[in-house]
Parts: structure tokens; sequence; C-alpha cells
């Protein structure tokens, strides 16, 4: 199980009126359990783990300042130009290609950043507002979702 | 049996079907729009994927976005569950076309099924029994549409040939004269 689903299932509990929450998949077992005042404890357990036997770890109320932390990484300072569409990330025009931009390229409004691939079809993204690309977010070939941060630019 | 389908609906809806993959032991890809992102079915997903902003036209009717969330997840199959895009034999089409399986009736089916006058005449053809009625949409003539009432029998029922709810019913009684 990945972080991600990790951080979303420790605020499901921790919204709801649920003390304690199990999963079993494929991958492993994990236990969230909520104690005392609002704080969440996460339990990730291998396949092997008893379920009755496997003591609950004791992160308690460092659980939530950590979650936090970790969402304030994602949103980095300077204007984030987002995914307008579900698709597939490309940096070039074509495989081989110089990228279209680099950490510290100038961009112009509606200069062409990316490339996004979707039913087949490429769309160019482009830069919604002026200045230097700080940050590249996202891998080539790397799926992406709507409203998913591409670049930095400041 | 599919090993991962991708699930276009919201809410309790996507959430039940989320349950009965997961019994079967199928991964169940939630589509989401923004408004939605907080919400349960999402955060209980296998995998999720943003197709949108909150108004349904942009994510939950959005055709393009939901198959490219199909294609980047590697789903096999789409279910479209009930509402939204399930009775749209466009869609049904498009997700086929695009080499995935539609889990539903075939693109023809909904179309035949969708209008009430081809779905009756579909049935009468297979043998089905119908219950009395027009053969077809009604005439714009009044006496016309008098004279079929009568040899129906009323009480009558007035259906739109689109409609998929009984709202768009209406219960007629004779008049007196």
């Amino acid at each position: 199980m990945d972080l991600r689903k990790l951080k979303t299932l420790i605020d499901l509990v921790s919204e709801s009126n649920v003390s304690e929450l199990e999963i079993t998949e494929a991958e492993g077992k994990v236990r969230i359990v909520k104690s005392g005042a609002g704080a969440v404890a996460a339990a990730p357990m291998m396949m092997a783990a008893s379920v009755a036997a496997a003591p609950v770890a004791a992160v308690t109320a460092p659980a939530a300042p950590a979650v936090e932390a970790a969402a304030a990484v994602a949103e980095p300072a300077g204007h984030a130009v987002k995914s307008p569409m579900v698709g597939t990330f490309y940096r070039a025009a074509s495989p081989g290609a110089a990228a279209f931009v680099q950490v510290g390229s100038q961009v112009k409004e509606g200069d062409t950043l990316c490339i996004i691939e979707a039913m087949k079809i490429l769309n160019e993204i482009d830069a919604d507002k002026s200045g230097t690309i700080t940050q590249v977010l996202c891998e080539n070939g790397q799926a992406v979702e709507y409203g998913q941060p591409l670049f930095i630019i400041e | 049996m599919f090993k991962k389908i991708l699930v276009a609906n919201r809410g309790e809806i996507a959430l039940r079907i989320q349950r009965a993959c997961r019994e079967l032991g199928i991964k169940a890809v939630m589509v989401y729009s923004e408004a939605d992102k907080e919400a349960k079915y999402v955060k209980l997903a296998d995998e999720a994927v943003c197709i949108g902003p909150g108004p349904s036209a942009q994510s939950y009717l959005n055709m393009p976005a939901i198959i490219s969330a199909a294609e980047v997840t590697d789903a096999e199959a789409i279910h479209p569950g009930y509402g939204f895009l399930s009775e749209n034999a466009d869609f049904a089409e498009r997700v086929e076309k695009s080499g995935f399986q539609f889990i539903g009736p075939t693109p023809e089916s909904i179309r035949i099924m969708g209008d009430k006058v081809s779905a009756k005449q579909a049935m009468i053809k297979a043998g089905v029994p119908c219950v009395p009625g027009s053969d077809g949409e009604l005439p714009d003539d009044p006496t016309q549409i008098r004279a079929i009432a009568k040899r129906v029998g009323y009480p009558v029922i007035i259906k739109a040939a689109a409609a998929a709810v009984v709202a768009a019913c209406a219960w007629c009684t004779p008049r007196l004269h």
C-alpha cells in the first residue's frame, strides 16, 4: 500500500466516528486505531502477521503533523501550471527530441511547456504565466490527472 | 474475469461497485471531480484519478477524460454504474472503440431500448407480451388520440419516448363527452 493511500485512510478514520479500521489486501494488511482525542496511529503489518496479536505502533500524536508537513511540500511557492486533463505527460514533441523547457528556462505566457496525450491525441500545454521554470514536477511518460501541478513558474 | 476496471460514477454508486469488485478480487479505479476529492469512495479506492472540475459535464459526463483515465491506469473495462453515462449508447461505443469493454448492454441494445417506441417494437418482434397501447408515437390530432385511448381502454398512461423516470408519465382518465 502506498503512502498516499495510507494518508487518505488515516484522514478517513480521523474524520469519522470509527475508532478502528482494518484493511486486508493482496500486498498486506493495515490497521488504523484512533487513540484519545483525534490522534491516529497506523500499524502496517506484513501478510504473515496475525491480526489479533499484532501490536499497535506507538505513533500517536506526531502522525497528524507529519502528514500536514508532507502536504505542505507538495505545494511549493510560485505559480503552479496545472494539468487541464487526464493523460500521459511528455516533455518533448517526440521521443528523442529536446524537452520544451528545463528548470531555469525563461517562458512567456503561451509558450508550450509539455504535451499531454489523451485518447491518442497530443495536446500542447501552454504556460499561463511568464517567468522562470523553477521546478518540473512530472516525469516523462508519467500519467497525470486533472488539476495535477506540472511545472512551477516564478 | 477482469483484473482491473474503472468505475465511471460517484458517491454510493461508486462505493457499491468498488465493494463488489473487492469481493471478486478485481481492482477498481475510481474517477472523481475536484468537488469529490474528499469523498469516501475516493479515499477507499485502490486507485483514483481526478478527471475534471465540479460540474458533471466536465467530469462525470466527460467521455474523453474518463476513457483517458482508463488508458493511464491500464483498466480493462469501464463500469458506468447507473445515471450519468450508463444509458449513453455513444459512450458505450467509444469505450469499445478505444479498446475497453463496456460493462453493460451493447450500444445497439441501449439505442433500441432507450427509445420507448423502438423498445416496444423490438419486444413485439421478439414475441414478448406487451400491454395494449398505441403502435408508436401518438398522432397530433386529439380525436385520433381519443380513439386510440378508447380502443386501449381507460385509464391510460401517456409516457415520453425517451425519459427513464416514472415521473414523466401522466395518468389519464376519460373526459365525459
